[in-house]
């Protein structure tokens, strides 16, 4: 990884976690505040791969400064 | 005889054909001249990144499906209000004569800057001043375009439920695409198929699940989707959901096409109503020059020059595929108008909320154009295929909102370039503000905030002529951009330029018109309007420095194109 490990974990958590809120949203057919999980998992689906994958701003910007 | 879509689809077919080899073939010998021989910029300056020469075929999709958003779709369906024929008649001809002409010679242009935007080249062509007023045109110009397409998606969200929830989906298939093609190194093919299959699975899933959000709501997740999407990197969103996306509109669009042809129905709209109609901001509009400013892409789109300078002039191969990626994707996207005004043509008056009356017809294609084209392409299938119109328009909503939220990240996206770009004299004072205000998060998230703000009133009947006049304004500038190249670059003999100089000042004419007229009749009075006072000083305050910057900019020309006269006389 080109950046921290533990950022890296942090991102694959959030990954597992977009994903069972997507899932979750999806099987009660979104009712009471699920479909907000559903939202929310889908903000987190965006981010989480990123983190995960070190394709933050910040990760991109610390890796072209060690480039 | 009733007209039906078996006259007006090959009339038009034809029509652009006879256009393309006609006008088309003059540009490219008589103003452009083109060399097969030329190095371009994608050969000159070749990085693997922005500058890589692609096979035109490729470059074509990527182009299409960059300046394809709603554009197309919604302004011929609010023409509607005139009739079928004056919405036919300028996606043809306002195409082929001004908006085919405007995106062939920005692209162009650039090539021949090296790739460069149509900003650069109105400081070469014109003068320095005019880069800088262009570039601060631009942002205001992408809040409105972020401004108007969160309001479509969000309205088409709302009243169609069904098509929200394989939108939202479609964003992590696209990313899972990304992933398991870029990093776990999937072959392409089998990768296509995953992705596909989850598209289109994810309609069947909106289907029994639809996700039911308030308009509001939907205002500020799509405000912070685009924020988002505009600082994560091109290939781990965009780049595998545009991929994904051209699949779903060459379907989208043969589909419909095809059961359009199928059908045959005839056009039970009206072919003409009247010169005046209520179709902006609640007001009587007159076909000239309100058409301009709501029929954008389909005939005629600003944002379509920051494409042609900013990504597809970097990848031309050879000079002589320009035409047909510059001037044919133009026709492409006029044909997807046809397409409309002849679904819309056929039927929207059999739409539930119109009843078949004309007047509730006409009202609800200008207040909610996305559900009335949606509704009639869902009818069309069922006409033809049998298919459940609610199936059909929950498709037509997922391919047209895909597309819509493309455009929303990439114009939100480029605001972010030109925000930098503009904060550039900042760095001269302070290296640490500079860092600060031309961070990624930090640059993409102000348009979005804005636009979020503007889009959150719902006035969608306001906001859309708008970004409609400040994107056909952006239009007139970039085709003043590249007429002052033509006139004073490329020297060309007064009667080739007249072929360049009358459409720019029509358009110039017409747009400035338009906005003088939106500005006294549409804006400054919703300054009055008790719980509208906040978007009409909105409105108004954006109108003017719109004209103030047109009129500037209209200054720099006149004076570059009177300089190079007299040096020629």
């Amino acid at each position: 990884m080109a950046y921290g490990k533990g950022l890296s974990a942090l991102g694959l958590v959030l990954t597992i976690v977009a994903l069972i809120l997507l899932a979750y949203g999806l099987v009660v057919s979104f009712v009471g505040y699920a479909k907000y999980a559903f939202i929310f998992g889908f903000f987190l689906a965006l981010v989480g791969p990123a983190i995960w994958l070190g394709e933050t701003p910040l990760a991109i910007a610390k890796k072209e400064k060690k480039a | 005889m009733s007209i039906d879509v078996w006259l007006i689809i090959p009339i038009a077919l034809v029509l652009y054909f006879l256009l393309y080899f006609g006008y088309g073939r003059f540009l490219e010998r008589k103003v452009v001249k083109v060399d097969a021989a030329a190095v371009t910029p994608a050969h000159r300056l070749y990085d693997g990144i922005d500058y890589v020469p692609s096979n035109k075929f490729v470059i074509f999709g990527h182009h299409f499906a960059s300046i394809a958003g709603a554009g197309p779709i919604l302004g011929p369906t609010m023409a509607m209000a005139w009739g079928w024929i004056p919405a036919f008649l300028w996606v043809i001809f306002g195409n082929a004569l001004i908006g085919a002409v405007h995106d062939y010679l920005s692209l162009m242009a650039s090539v021949r800057y090296d790739g460069k935007s149509v900003a650069f080249v109105a400081e070469k062509a014109i003068r320095p001043r005019t880069r800088y007023i262009f570039s601060i045109y631009i942002w205001f110009a992408l809040v409105l375009v972020v401004a108007a397409f969160i309001i479509t998606t969000a309205t088409a969200f709302v009243g169609i439920p069904e098509s929200a929830t394989p939108s939202i989906l479609f964003c992590p298939i696209a990313l899972l695409f990304g992933i398991i093609l870029y990093r776990v190194g999937l072959d392409l093919k089998v990768s296509t198929v995953i992705g596909l299959f989850l598209v289109f699975a994810s309609v069947w899933v909106g289907y029994y699940i639809p996700l039911p959000l308030a308009f509001t709501e939907w205002v500020f997740i799509l405000s912070i989707y685009a924020w988002m999407a505009a600082f994560l990197p091109v290939w781990y969103l965009l780049q595998p959901r545009d991929y994904l996306n051209a699949y779903l509109l060459w379907f989208g669009l043969g589909f419909g096409g095809i059961a359009l042809l199928l059908a045959a129905p005839p056009l039970v709209m009206p072919a003409f109503t009247s010169f005046t109609m209520t179709v902006v901001g609640g007001k009587p509009s007159p076909w000239w020059p309100t058409v301009v400013l709501v029929i954008a892409c389909g005939a005629l789109s600003g944002f379509h020059s920051l494409v042609s300078s900013g990504t597809s002039s970097k990848q031309i191969d050879k000079e002589t595929d320009a035409l047909f990626i510059g001037y044919g994707g133009m026709f492409f996207e006029g044909f997807l108008s046809v397409i409309v005004v002849a679904s819309l043509g056929a039927y929207l008056l059999s739409l539930p909320a119109a009843a078949g009356d004309l007047s509730k017809a006409i009202s609800y294609a200008v207040a909610t154009p996305l559900p009335a084209f949606t509704g009639s392409y869902g009818l069309a299938l069922n006409k033809a295929f049998g298919i459940a119109p609610k199936i059909g328009a929950i498709f037509a909503t997922l391919w047209v909102s895909a597309f819509v939220l493309t455009t929303l990240d990439t114009a939100n996206r480029l605001a972010r370039f030109v925000f930098v770009e503009l904060m550039a004299p900042v760095e001269k004072a302070s290296k640490g503000a500079y860092r600060a205000v031309s961070n990624r998060i930090f640059a993409s998230l102000l348009c979005a905030v804005v636009g979020g703000l503007l889009a959150g009133t719902g006035a969608y009947t306001y906001i859309w002529p708008a970004f409609a006049g400040t994107n056909q304004l952006l239009a007139a500038l970039a085709m003043m951009t590249v007429s002052a190249w033509v006139v004073g670059v490329l020297k060309l003999p007064k009667r080739i330029c007249a072929w360049i100089l009358v459409p720019t000042i029509f358009l110039l004419v017409t747009v400035t018109v338009a906005l003088f007229w939106y500005l006294f009749v549409v804006a400054a009075p919703l300054m009055f309007v008790a719980g509208r006072e906040a978007l009409g000083v909105s409105l108004t305050v954006i109108s003017v420095i719109m004209l103030v910057l047109d009129i500037l900019l209209i200054a720099d020309f006149s004076a570059t194109c009177r300089k190079h006269w007299a040096a020629g006389a």
